[in-house]
This record gives structure tokens, C-alpha cells and sequence, in this order.
């Protein structure tokens, strides 16, 4: 058998999971995943496109009268660090996202080649890895994060915040990718890649790597779910980088200055409303692309 | 004799919104008498499990039942198949089913004697020790160790699974079971020993047996009566001895032609072509494109089902009705 | 076979606490000297109140703890022996008091907190999980699991904050419990001090109540759907057993054995969110304590929670591991 036959299960693979998603606007419309996709679009836009337009730097304190209430020159009004709450609102959201982003592609990427790596190569890399992997998930991880922030005392920089996220997160992808490339391998196709001579590496880059590609896109925004979990979640007791404005910081900020108990609701309630309803929609996508692959994973 | 089981002009459709409805049944007439093992036979998809299905009331959407009429009589009293309430209660007590894969239809985590025992409980006012003891005997009358009912399915072999759901399902004695291809997955010994055992129950309780399969020598080897289906329909139907000694339909014939027969060397046919899509059957004879012996007539007139001999009644146009007398737009097949 | 499971899942589990307390080693390691360098003078600026004696055991236990004496594998081994014994030297905060008792006034919290809401979300979940699954078509069902898709993804400690927001608002007369009990009451088996608890445990319980309810909830509803269609349970409705037979012995029975290994593997990360929610809330467990640690640069107390999550952890998930087979007898008797 040539190669291009050997790769038609790759391409239409790719292929089926752009119509699928292009379905959507059809017959077979998954309305989770149209409504997660669309307000998730609406936040990248919030998160990426208006910061550009704000008036003053939303990070830099006692720039604005502070405490204000909402009005139509300070729509969400300001903090009492002199910040206005709706700039600082689409930033941090940016910022969140990014940080999200950042962690899940990168951990993705090197889940999908570990899990199919090990699960493709079988023997001792599995057995060795796969403890590894086991042991990794079950680890707690919060307690570990805080440990190492703690150490550096915020003074972690971002990047570094990002490459520990990285460092736990990929076991999760890997798992799930290796119990996906043993089932894949039982299929015949792979065998006839292997029968007619090719390298075990361009065997997982041809045949099996886009074969996992309807899952990703679910692990991708899983996973965006996660980082961004567990960065506010560091923020939120202040041990993440305090300067950097996120979703979570902006509610330790807030937390700090008692703004709940102080009625200055409108620093309190968007942070806390955006990060539920980023929640809600990430977790849509990713349960809507898991739908639009018809059961491929297990 | 009176009739244990009546299915008159039965129609029934898949329907699915969007889709063509597929005709799964057109037309059938035959009867159950009590006391005898009536085989079906025929390929995949001619409605040999859709039948099963309607028979056993459990009729969910897509299926639909179009017209005709099924109905159970049980001492003098007439259940319609489509009177779920009723059926429902006379469901495993007076008519049960042997399903196709033992393999999957036990609860894995349970052991077999307890589920045995809720089986029991569901229909039968015994006390605990009493299920027990009957369940016991019984078990050991269909060829089980009295182990198995302390074992998980899990731990038994195919040929002991099946025997342990045959058991479920004649514990209560019911007139009537359906089985649908009781024996598929298990080696050839234990088939005939299972084949063996539905046998001897049956002849025992005096139940009928209505034994769907697609392996004609299976239904030479239990039925007494067989049902030929093809494309929905019933094409022959005669006492299974007349009918492998002698078959009318072309279609059976093709049938026991391609069954291999000990010490013969000779390749056997097969039938060419495949069966037709239900959702757009052909016009006339369901079986003229496949069939040897095809004439114009067949092309644009469905045959009806006549008697050409006593209890012997084949759907084909090479056989003319013996005597036109008889009312042969609702012809009744009755053994 | 049943021997032969349980040997690995030992061995898994002496494994898992291996390599989560070598990580715990060397975390800190891994960080810039100056760093280090910064908690030790915070720390020796915190000493500067104690007495000269004191003082120099805190910048002893400091210089080990930071691996700045004898080799790293002499650190590593003397980490282990510590480890083991459950000495994890004084807390810098709150000098002299060892870490491990700090670690046990707050344990009971945690674990109190944890059992109690996660066993009422698994179990509430998993019931309800079950008829949704099970009785699909019905429009309350619907209405239940959109709540649920709503809920299940926000953290514990986000759905706290808004429970806060929520309950501060609209009832501003509800008394939010802060910390353990109201103040000034002493720990024991008085009713007063148990109601206490119980009304400062209800908001941060109900946050990881509503949260792990959701999540029992779809994934019990998927399994249902997907069990109703498996050949016994069919049969089992074929032959007419009750509908009570075919829920609780059919499908919530069969449907457990995935449930119990996903409780298992979820473990560290309800842990985690446990641990943020209490900081919300000032609830006097391990994760106020964590905070307070951290906070503090108390560096000997931080290494022992989180050496002690791990163990903890890994404990609750072997526990579950051993009691799987007396759920599935395929592990039993194979």
C-alpha cells in the first residue's frame, strides 16, 4: 500500500472534525458547543482586543479617584487602589486566558507526544512512564504549587508560574492519550504503516497523532479550565505573582481590601461573575468538541 | 387444535424522521399451536428478530406496527401483543424469551442464584426457602452443578451461561418461549447439547418453542414446523421434514442447497446477490431479482401464500393456487 | 488474583508517596539562593523576639531544612528519616510548637469537612444521577443537569466567594460563620460547640456539596444512560423484574465500579479545591494553615502539609483501590 492511501484515515480525520464543527450551523447542531464557542469568542474579545483601548493603564495603582461607584466616565466604577474595575476587568480576563492558554497548548503538545510515544513504544518507556504518569495524578498538586510559590514569595514571575502548571498538568493528557494510541494500535492500518518500513516516529507523526486531533481540541480547552483554576486559586491566597492582574488576583485584591464588607460590590461581584461564567463556557467547549468525535475516547 | 399464538396480516415499519421507513415485516400469517418447536429461518434482515420483537410486546419507537393483528390465547382468554399492561403481566410467567448472546445478558456482579431468585420473585408467591429448593432441582435438571448458582457469570462457560438463562426462562413453565438464535457463539458440541436440552424441555412442559435462526441445520435438527422469511415476508412454510425433503420456494431451495452435508466433497452454492433494501423494496416477487426461476409475472404481482399441499405453503408464482375458491387475498397459514 | 491486585496497588501506592515527597524535597531546591535567602532573614528577623538560644536552634533547623549543610543525598536521606517519623522540626510562625502537632489540631477539621461533603455529593449525586440517567425523557431532569453543567466546572473556592456574595446580600441577617466556631469556645463534645461548627462548616460545605454534586451527577447520568441499554439490564426489564431490582441491583450497582475508581482518582484535586475553600471561609483546617504558612515563609510547616497531603492523599486512594474488589467479583475471583 502507498502512502497516501496510509494517510487518508489522517487527513479525514482532521477533515471530519472541522465539518463536524462546521455542522453545527446545520441539522446536527450541538448547541453546547455553539453557545461555549461563541462566549468564549465574546471573551477573547474582552480579554484581547479592548484592553488596547484603555485610557489608562488599569494595572498601575492610584491613577483614578478611588471607590467610585459606577458611572458612565468608570462603567464598573473603581477600587480602592485607584484602578478602574472595568479596564482591570479585561485585562485580567486577557491575562487569565493567556496564562490558560499558554499552559494548555504546551502541555497538550507534550502529552499527546508522551502518551503516544509510550503507548506506541510499549515495554519498559511504558511501564516506567506510565508509574510515573500514575503517580503524578494522584499527587496533590495544590499543596506543592503553594510550596514553591511560597518560596519565592511573589516574586515568581509569570513564565515561571506557567512552566510549574506545565510541569503537573501533562500526566492527565498523557494517560488519556496512551489508553487511546493501545487502542488504536490493535487497528490494521497502523500495522500496514509498520509492515511497510516506516520509522516508529513518523508512524506516531503520520497515523496516530491526527487520529487524536477531535480529542485535543476537548483536552485543550480542558485544560484551559484547569490553569486557569488552579492560577486563581494560588492568586486568591496570594501566592501567585500579586502585579500581574488575572481574574484571581483581582479578586485577592479586592478580598484584601475587604470590598465585599466594605459594599464596594462592584470590585467583588464582575471578577467573581467572569471567572464562573469563563468557567462554565470552557467547560462547554470542551465537553461539546468531546461530543462532536462520536465517542472516540474512552 | 386450538392456537397458542395467531398473527394475522402483520405490517411493521422502522420510522425514522428524515428517513424513508423501512418495511420490516409485510404481511405475515402463521400460527402457534401449543406443544411444538416452529423454526424461522432466513438471512439477516429478512425480519426474523423484528417479528421476535413484536411477539414479545416490547414494541418501542422506531418500530410501529402498520396493520394486522397478534394475538396470545391463554386459557380462552385473547391478549393483543400491542396491550402492553397485559402483556406485562403475562410476560415470563406464560411467555418467555432466550436471548441471542448468553454472554452479556447476566449481571456481572451478581452471583447467578440471586439473580435467579429476583426472577422468581418477580412472578411466582414462594417463600424464600422454597424458591431456593426449586431453583436448586431445576438448575440440576438442566445439566448445571448446583455450584453455579454461588458462582458470577463471569466463571462459567458459554454452553453453562446459556443453559442458566434457558433455565430463567422456562423455571415458570410459560406456554411459550422465543428464542432468538439461542445457540450463536458456542462451539458445535455444546450447540447440540443445548439445542438438546430446549428440546427436552420442551417436550416436557409441553411449551412451544419459537426458535429464530438463521442456520438451516438447526431447524433440521429441532423444528418440527419451519418458517421460511425473505425480505419481510414469509416465503414457504411446511412441516420442516416435508420442507428439507422437498422445497418449493426457490429461495429454500437455495437455502438447504448451500448447507454442507457430511462426505460431500462438492462445493457448495451459495446464493448469488444479496437481499433488497427494505426501505424501497422491488415491485412484485421480493425475491425476482434473485431468482433463478424468474418469470415477467414475478416482476409486477406479489405472490400470495397458498396451501399446495397439506400444511405446506409457499409465496411463489411456479406453484398456482390448487383451487381458486379459495379466499386467497387473506390466506391464513395453519398448520 | 486478588493478591496479585492488591500487591500492586501497594506497590502504586508506596510508589505515589516516593516520588510526591522526593518532589516535596526538591522543589525547593530548585529555586534561586536568593530566595531561600529571603526566608531566612525573614524568618531570623521573626527570631530576633526569642531568646539567643532559640534563635540559633531556628537558624540551624533553617540551614538544614534549605539543604545549605552536608550534601544533597545526606539531605535527601536525613528529609526521609524526618519524614517517617513525622517530624518536620518546629514551625518558624508559631516557634517552638513542632509542625506536626500544628498539622494534627488541624487535621480533624479538614478531614471532617471533607468526609462529611464529599460522601453527602457522591451519594446524592449518584441517586440522582441514576433517575436522570435512567428516566431520561422528563423535563425536570433537563432543568437538573443544565444546574449541574452550570455548577460543576466553577472551583469550590469560586462558588464559595459567590455563596458569600450571594448570602451577604440577600440575607445580611444570616450569620456567615467565620473560622471553626464562634469564638471563645472551647473544643469538646458540648452540643453548643458541635452546632457552632456545624453553622461555620455549612457555607464552605455547601460550596464543595454543590460543586462534587454536579460533577456525581453527570457522570452518573452518562453511566445510567449507557447501563440502560447494556444487555442484562434489558433482559432483566425482558423478564420483568422490579423496577427497584433493575435500579439498585442493575444499574447503580454496575455503575458504581467506575464511580468508586473515579472518587479514587479524584481525590488530590477535591483535596486541593478543600484546601482553598477553608481559606476562604477562615475554617480552621490544613489549607488555613497552609495559607498562613505561606504567608508567613513558615517553610518547615509548609513542607509538612504538603509532605502530608501527599501521604494523606495517596492513603484515601489506596483505601478505596482495597475495597474495589469487594465490589467487582471479576477482581475476586478471575
Amino acid at each position: 500500500m502507498n502512502s497516501e492511501t496510509l494517510a487518508t484515515p489522517t487527513r479525514s480525520s482532521a477533515e471530519s472534525l472541522l465539518a463536524r464543527v462546521w455542522r453545527l450551523r446545520g441539522r446536527h447542531a450541538n448547541p453546547q458547543l455553539v453557545a461555549g464557542l461563541s462566549i468564549l469568542a465574546l471573551f477573547l474579545v474582552i480579554g484581547f482586543v479592548l484592553p488596547r483601548f484603555a485610557p489608562v493603564d488599569p494595572a498601575v495603582w492610584n491613577r483614578l479617584p478611588r471607590d467610585l461607584p459606577p458611572s458612565a466616565a468608570h462603567p464598573l466604577g473603581t477600587t480602592s487602589l485607584g484602578q478602574s474595575v472595568f479596564w482591570l476587568l479585561a485585562a485580567s480576563i486577557g491575562n487569565s486566558l493567556l496564562i490558560g492558554l499558554g499552559v494548555a497548548v504546551v502541555t497538550t503538545i507534550i502529552g499527546v507526544f508522551m502518551g503516544a510515544l509510550i503507548g506506541f513504544v510499549g515495554g519498559i518507556t511504558d511501564k516506567v512512564l506510565g508509574v510515573l504518569i500514575d503517580a503524578l495524578i494522584a499527587i496533590p498538586t495544590l499543596p506543592i504549587l503553594i510550596l514553591f510559590a511560597a518560596v519565592f514569595k511573589g516574586a515568581a514571575s509569570v513564565t515561571a508560574l506557567v512552566i510549574i502548571l506545565i510541569a503537573f498538568n501533562w500526566p492527565w493528557p498523557a494517560r488519556q492519550v496512551r489508553a487511546m494510541v493501545l487502542s488504536l494500535r490493535e487497528r490494521q492500518f497502523i500495522d500496514v504503516a509498520r509492515f511497510s518500513g516506516q520509522g516508529t516516529a513518523k508512524i506516531i507523526v503520520r497515523e496516530i497523532v491526527p487520529h487524536l486531533l477531535p480529542w485535543a481540541a476537548a483536552n485543550l480547552t480542558n485544560t484551559v479550565l484547569v490553569a486557569i483554576s488552579l492560577e486563581t486559586g494560588l492568586a486568591v491566597i496570594g501566592v501567585s505573582n500579586l502585579n500581574y492582574p488575572t481574574l484571581g488576583t483581582m479578586i485577592y485584591w479586592a478580598l484584601q481590601y475587604q470590598a465585599m464588607f466594605l459594599g464596594l460590590w462592584w470590585w467583588i461581584v464582575p471578577p467573581a461573575l467572569a471567572t464562573i461564567v469563563l468557567f462554565i463556557t470552557l467547560f462547554l467547549c470542551s465537553s461539546g468538541f468531546s461530543r462532536t468525535q462520536g465517542g472516540q475516547h474512552a | 387444535m386450538p392456537e397458542l399464538l395467531t398473527i394475522e396480516g402483520l405490517s411493521a415499519t422502522y420510522t425514522r424522521r428524515g428517513l424513508s421507513p423501512v418495511k420490516a415485516l409485510t404481511n405475515v400469517n402463521f400460527s402457534l399451536v401449543p406443544n411444538e418447536i416452529v423454526g424461522v429461518a432466513g438471512e439477516s434482515g429478512c425480519g426474523k428478530s423484528t417479528l421476535l420483537k413484536v411477539l414479545s410486546g416490547l414494541l418501542r419507537p422506531p418500530l410501529k406496527i402498520e396493520q394486522g393483528d397478534v394475538a396470545l390465547h391463554l386459557k380462552g382468554q385473547r391478549i393483543a401483543v400491542t396491550n402492553a399492561r397485559e402483556m406485562s403481566r403475562v410476560r415470563w410467567k406464560n411467555i418467555s424469551y432466550i436471548p441471542q448472546s448468553s454472554m452479556s445478558v447476566l449481571n456481572p456482579v451478581v452471583r447467578i442464584g440471586k439473580q435467579f431468585g429476583w426472577v422468581v420473585a418477580a412472578h411466582a408467591h414462594l417463600s424464600r426457602a422454597d424458591t431456593d429448593a426449586r431453583i436448586r432441582s431445576f438448575v440440576e435438571r438442566v445439566g448445571l452443578p448446583e455450584r453455579v448458582l454461588r458462582s458470577y457469570p463471569h466463571q462459567l462457560s458459554g454452553g453453562m451461561r446459556q443453559r442458566v438463562v434457558i433455565a430463567m426462562a422456562t423455571f415458570l413453565h410459560p406456554q411459550l418461549v422465543l428464542a432468538d438464535e439461542p445457540t450463536t457463539g458456542l462451539d458445535v458440541v455444546v450447540q447440540r447439547s443445548v439445542l438438546k436440552l430446549i428440546r427436552t424441555l420442551q417436550r416436557e412442559f409441553g411449551m412451544t418453542v419459537l426458535m429464530v435462526s438463521h442456520d438451516m441445520g438447526i431447524h433440521y435438527q429441532v423444528s418440527d414446523r419451519t418458517v421460511v422469511m425473505y425480505a419481510g415476508s414469509v416465503a414457504e412454510t411446511a412441516p420442516t421434514e416435508a420442507l428439507f425433503k422437498k422445497p418449493l420456494h426457490p429461495y429454500t431451495q437455495r437455502l438447504i442447497a448451500s448447507l454442507p452435508r457430511l462426505g460431500d466433497e462438492e462445493k457448495r452454492e451459495s446464493i448469488t446477490g444479496s437481499p433488497p433494501n427494505l426501505a424501497a423494496p422491488p415491485p412484485g416477487c421480493r425475491f425476482h431479482p434473485r431468482c433463478p426461476a424468474v418469470m415477467e409475472h414475478c416482476k409486477r404481482v406479489d405472490p400470495p401464500l397458498i396451501e399446495v399441499k397439506p400444511r405446506h405453503f409457499v409465496a411463489c408464482h411456479l406453484y398456482p393456487e390448487p383451487d381458486s375458491a379459495q379466499p386467497a387475498a387473506t390466506p391464513r397459514a395453519r398448520a | 488474583m486478588v493478591l496479585r491486585y492488591i500487591s500492586t496497588r501497594l506497590l502504586s501506592y508506596l510508589l505515589i508517596i516516593f516520588i510526591g515527597v522526593t518532589i516535596v524535597f526538591f522543589v525547593p531546591r530548585f529555586t534561586p539562593v536568593s530566595a531561600a535567602e529571603a526566608i531566612i532573614s525573614q524568618a531570623y528577623s521573626q527570631g530576633s523576639f526569642l531568646d539567643p538560644d532559640a534563635a540559633e536552634a531556628m537558624r540551624e533547623n533553617l540551614l538544614e531544612s534549605f539543604g545549605l549543610q552536608g550534601t544533597l543525598l545526606e539531605q535527601y536521606g536525613g528529609f526521609w528519616r524526618r519524614a517517617l517519623t513525622g517530624d518536620f522540626g518546629p514551625s518558624f510562625s508559631v516557634f517552638p510548637t513542632p509542625v506536626s502537632q500544628l498539622i494534627l489540631e488541624a487535621l480533624p477539621w479538614t478531614v471532617g469537612l471533607l468526609v462529611v461533603s464529599s460522601l453527602i455529593a457522591w451519594v446524592l449525586g449518584n441517586l440522582m444521577g441514576l433517575f436522570a440517567g435512567y428516566f431520561e425523557r422528563g423535563a425536570g431532569w433537563r432543568v437538573m443537569e443544565a444546574i449541574a453543567v452550570a455548577i460543576y466546572p466553577v472551583p469550590y473556592y469560586i462558588l464559595g466567594l459567590a455563596l458569600i456574595l450571594m448570602v451577604s446580600y440577600l440575607f445580611p441577617t444570616f450569620p456567615i460563620g467565620i473560622g471553626g466556631v464562634a469564638i471563645g469556645l472551647e473544643p469538646g463534645f458540648s452540643l453548643e460547640f458541635l452546632l457552632s461548627a456545624l453553622q461555620n462548616a455549612l457555607l464552605p460545605a455547601l460550596s464543595i456539596v454543590l460543586v462534587s454534586y454536579g460533577w456525581w451527577f453527570l457522570s452518573m447520568k452518562a453511566l445510567a444512560e449507557g447501563l440502560k441499554r447494556e444487555d442484562y439490564v434489558v433482559f432483566a426489564e425482558t423478564m420483568g423484574l422490579r423496577r427497584r431490582t433493575i435500579l439498585g441491583r442493575f444499574v447503580l450497582r454496575n455503575a458504581m465500579l467506575p464511580q468508586v475508581t473515579q472518587l479514587a482518582m479524584s481525590l488530590g484535586s477535591v483535596f486541593s479545591g478543600a484546601l482553598l475553600t477553608e481559606v476562604l471561609f477562615a475554617y480552621p483546617g490544613l489549607g488555613t494553615l497552609l495559607y498562613t504558612a505561606a504567608a508567613n515563609g513558615d517553610y518547615n510547616l509548609l513542607v509538612g502539609i504538603a509532605a502530608l497531603s501527599v501521604v494523606a492523599v495517596a492513603t484515601a486512594g489506596l483505601l478505596l483501590d482495597l475495597f474495589y474488589p469487594l465490589l467487582d467479583p471479576r477482581v475476586r475471583y478471575a
